[in-house]
């Protein structure tokens, strides 16, 4: 179960890149697989078999939870078959993909693991980097003791010298000589070594044995995700969690409608929440909206929350490379009666002022990603009904369009 | 690191191969190169150290000797630069006069390069007083600058400017150089800038853009001819008023086409079964029919906006046309522009609603598909440019189709199968180029920040 993103340079990596290719194949939970090749003449003619293909359709289960305002996926072969198939959801205990059981057993294992997880990797990078910096330090600091004492001598033409890598390195040399044994191995933090995992041999097998921890983990689906799969790929059942059966009865998996209903409810501040009206501007519907346009072309869509952004949108999917764009959801009232007596204060439904707009603009150009201010329109109470509220038909009136930011620096425009 | 210790060129470093090269911008930042000043200084000052990596970092003691000591020999650089005389020649200074009711100013002389890209051409009565009795007005082609370029100029020390008084007679006939003794000294450039300033829609942001593009050397025109005598580029003449008028009565009709066209061609969605995997399965197996049938949610902006349209003083109009420094351009019939600017406040306005936007937008072309840079500045490659904003119909069409702004695609690549092999763009690079540009620039107190918004086309180039 790896998730390291190889570079792409080495034969090491390319196999690597294969394998990431091999596990990630698939961008839908359903599997398309094509049927035996046909054997009597009329399916050759295709006269009255249609099906050329079967639909595999892993019926995955969740719990519906309303404070949390998610669906939580307990079992861990479905996490890992709505992981590995759309990257949907994210580990609760994990950065991105439900790792935290393999990274416990890293720790009691205590072997630098050939697969190491994101979070591993992440961390060994981090040691390295601090490392580096330290020596970097050092070395500028005896380059400016060097020129002190030759200014000091009397030299007045003499210059900090400009740090070179090979000084670097030998001053990381000298360190790791001095500090091999200090240097903290970050890949197993110390606190949680046990005495029984110390040990070698036969014991170690017992030990995984007895110690196989219980995963604590879920998978966290947000309610656009759960409703994606739910309703266009009809590949998840969702059952009510607790706080959910305190307003609906409810023993069986909840119906589509229901589902409809409720996920919007999740939204209203007030309590009991079944008991608001439906409206056009609740959040769900909104951000359901654009998750679906830009599911329906192709993109994997995560949360965009790192770099000042609602999404971020990624060709193939988070291993594969970094995220091309980042989109900030602006919600357009085409009634402005109804921004004003809105129970929800939608995030940017005013146009915000030009200092935040160039404060994300310049977080997401420090990332090399393009900013795309998504336009999605609320249909006016007064000009659609609100009773198409109680089905998915509302999402026809409602529109997504798209601005596309960037500087334009006229230096650099000059030819 | 070392790399960048070299001679500060005007070449950008290479930090992305894509179009504009936005992402960095630390080297406009900075302060300026003062090397670049040495040739000003009077005398000869130590030499300077180059651009690169900071001098030292502050040390907790305090500074220590070498370091005030380079501190000092930069701050003398610095004054070193400054002290030294700046000063024009004789030769290369024109004269004008300013005319405050007409808000225009009279060039009687021009020398230099500087008038192929700037003023107009304006016939005026004059009235000649000599040998007839009764003076004829007679019309007197003479070239104007509008209040921004004669503002620019002065600031610049290459025109020399007067404030028209009647006491001053304004006879044309006489020797200009003697003329110019009676009328007193020119004006000042506070005095210029306390004229000018509010003249004619001229506002100090405006004048601050206009400054800052046209010291980098670009060509920039108004966009909305201030008076009839001046220029303005071929395909704003036709789409001015004429999108809002035919919109405005084909609109009911085509909204009504573009319905029944719906009707007839899409399938009837079932909305708590969005798709049918069992009918998908028998046409077509594969993952790109499920996204397609996925694409439900109405996008584009084509689509109707049901909003009230923007407020009339809304600041949001195009005022400049920008043209790059190196475009052929002749003053009497300005090509079409490369970028449209709207100049606003940063603390005063906020960010253009969706109808502003698409309100910006509705007068300009469409931009084709992103074309690679072109890597030589020879002549012959920079008349065969690709023209990237060449518009691929005069009036746009309220809601172009599909398959006609394809066409256009196909129109606009045409001239580039001659010469170099046919450029397939990156999806990437189509995407964020969008298909409409308008560039807006941000002055806050001075500081000119400018932003490209692009109208996105993400449906029309699906990734999947």
């Amino acid at each position: 179960m790896t998730t390291f993103i190889p570079d792409p340079s080495s034969s090491k990596a390319r196999g690597r890149q294969k394998e990431v290719n091999k596990i990630y194949a698939y961008p839908l939970p359903l599997l398309i697989s094509p049927l035996e090749p046909p054997r009597s003449w009329t399916a050759h003619i295709g006269l009255f078999s249609f099906r050329q293909a079967k639909l595999e359709n892993p019926q995955c289960e969740g719990i519906f939870d309303l404070h949390t305002r998610s669906v939580w996926i307990i079992n861990s072969e479905h996490s890992m078959i709505l992981w590995r198939r759309g990257f949907f959801g994210k580990g609760s205990l994990s950065r991105s993909e439900p790792s935290w059981l393999t990274r416990r057993i890293h720790e009691q294992q205590q072997r630098a693991s050939k697969a190491l997880t994101a979070e591993e990797v992440t961390a060994k990078r981090r040691a390295e980097r601090q490392r580096f910096k330290l020596d970097r330090a050092q070395a500028f600091a005896a380059s400016v003791a060097e020129a002190e004492a030759a200014f000091a001598a009397g030299d007045t033409s003499v210059r900090i010298a400009p740090l070179t890598r090979e000084a670097v390195a030998n001053f990381a040399a000298r360190s790791s000589d001095r500090s091999e044994t200090d240097t903290p191995d970050t890949v197993v933090p110390s606190s949680l070594q046990t005495p029984a995992a110390l040990s070698h041999g036969p014991v170690v097998e017992d030990a995984l044995e007895e110690e196989l921890p219980e995963d604590l983990e879920h998978l966290q689906l947000t309610l656009p995700e759960a409703f994606f799969l739910i309703w266009s790929l009809d590949c998840l059942r969702v059952l009510a969690g607790i706080s959910v059966l305190l307003l609906i009865n409810q023993d069986d998996a909840m119906k589509l409608s229901e589902i409809w209903t409720m996920f919007q409810c999740a939204h209203h501040p007030i309590q009991p929440p079944v008991s608001q009206p439906l409206t056009f501007d609740n959040p769900f519907l909104v951000h359901y909206a654009l998750y679906h346009h830009y599911r329906s072309l192709g993109w994997v869509i995560r949360s965009g929350i790192k770099f000042c952004a609602d999404y971020l949108l990624y060709k193939r999917g988070p291993v594969f490379h970094h995220a091309e764009f980042a989109v900030t959801l602006c919600p357009v009232y085409e009634d402005e009666q109804d921004r004003l007596t809105s129970p929800f204060n939608l995030n940017n439904a005013t146009p915000f002022s030009w200092t935040w707009l160039s404060t994300i603009n310049r977080v997401n150009t420090q990332v090399q990603k393009t900013l795309i201010l998504a336009y999605v329109t609320i249909p006016s109470s007064k000009r659609v009904s609100p009773t198409l509220l109680s089905s998915p038909a509302c999402l026809a009136h409602y529109s997504v369009r798209e601005v596309i930011l960037r500087r334009f620096v006229p230096a650099r425009m000059r030819d | 690191m070392d790399d960048n210790l070299g001679q500060p060129t005007s070449v950008p470093p290479k930090i992305h191969e894509e179009e504009g090269n936005d992402d960095f911008s630390g080297d406009e930042d900075e302060g300026p190169d003062w090397t670049k000043f040495k040739s000003f200084a009077s005398s000869s000052k130590p030499s300077l150290p180059k651009r690169g990596d900071k001098e030292f970092e502050p040390s907790v003691t305090g500074p220590t000797d070498l370091q005030t000591f380079s501190l000092n020999r930069t701050r003398d650089a610095m004054f070193g630069a400054l002290e030294g005389d700046r000063g024009i020649s004789n030769k290369s200074v024109s004269y004008g006069v300013w005319y405050p009711t007409l808000a225009r100013t009279e060039v009687t002389q021009q020398r230099g390069v500087l008038f192929n890209g700037l003023g107009h051409s304006a016939p005026r009565p004059v009235v000649t007083t000599g040998d007839n009795e009764g003076g004829k007005a007679k019309m007197h082609k003479r070239t104007e600058l509008l209040p921004e370029e004669a503002l620019y100029l002065i600031e610049r020390g290459s025109l020399f400017c007067w404030k028209d008084s009647p006491a001053i007679p304004s006879d044309k006939d006489g020797d200009t150089m003697g003329e110019h003794e009676i009328r007193g000294s020119p004006m000042s450039v506070q005095q210029a800038y306390t004229e000018m300033i509010g003249k004619e829609d001229l506002t100090l942001d405006r004048y601050h853009a206009y400054a800052y593009l046209k010291r980098l050397g670009f060509h920039v025109l108004r966009a909305n001819p201030p008076s009839p005598h001046y220029p303005v580029s071929l395909p704003m003449l036709t789409a001015s008023k004429q999108p809002n008028f035919l919109a405005r009565i084909l609109s009911p009709f085509l909204d009504l086409l573009s319905r029944v066209k719906a009707f007839l061609f899409s399938r009837k969605i079932d909305w708590w079964r969005p798709v049918h995997f069992g009918w998908l399965l028998g046409c077509a197996p594969n993952y790109p029919s499920i996204y397609r049938a996925l694409r439900i949610i109405p996008s584009g902006h084509n689509l109707p906006l049901h909003m009230p349209p923007p407020h009339p003083e809304s600041p949001y109009e195009i005022f400049y046309h920008i043209y790059k420094p190196n475009t052929p351009f002749r003053k009497s019939a300005p090509p079409p522009p490369d970028f449209s600017l709207v100049v606003v406040n940063a603390r005063t306005t906020i960010l253009p609603t969706l109808d502003e936007l698409t309100r910006l937008w509705s007068v300009l072309p469409e931009t084709g598909p992103p074309v690679p840079r072109q890597k030589h500045h020879s002549k012959s490659q920079l008349s065969a440019k690709p023209p990237k904003s060449v518009p691929n119909h005069v009036a746009p069409s309220p809601e172009p189709l599909r398959f006609t702004h394809l066409l256009s695609w196909f129109r606009n690549r045409e001239p580039q199968d001659n010469g170099p092999p046919p450029f397939k763009p990156h999806p990437f690079a189509v995407l964020k180029g969008g298909k409409k540009t308008v560039v807006i620039g941000v002055v806050d107190s001075g500081t000119v920040g400018f932003y490209r918004f692009g109208m996105g086309a993400f449906e029309e180039m699906p990734m999947i």
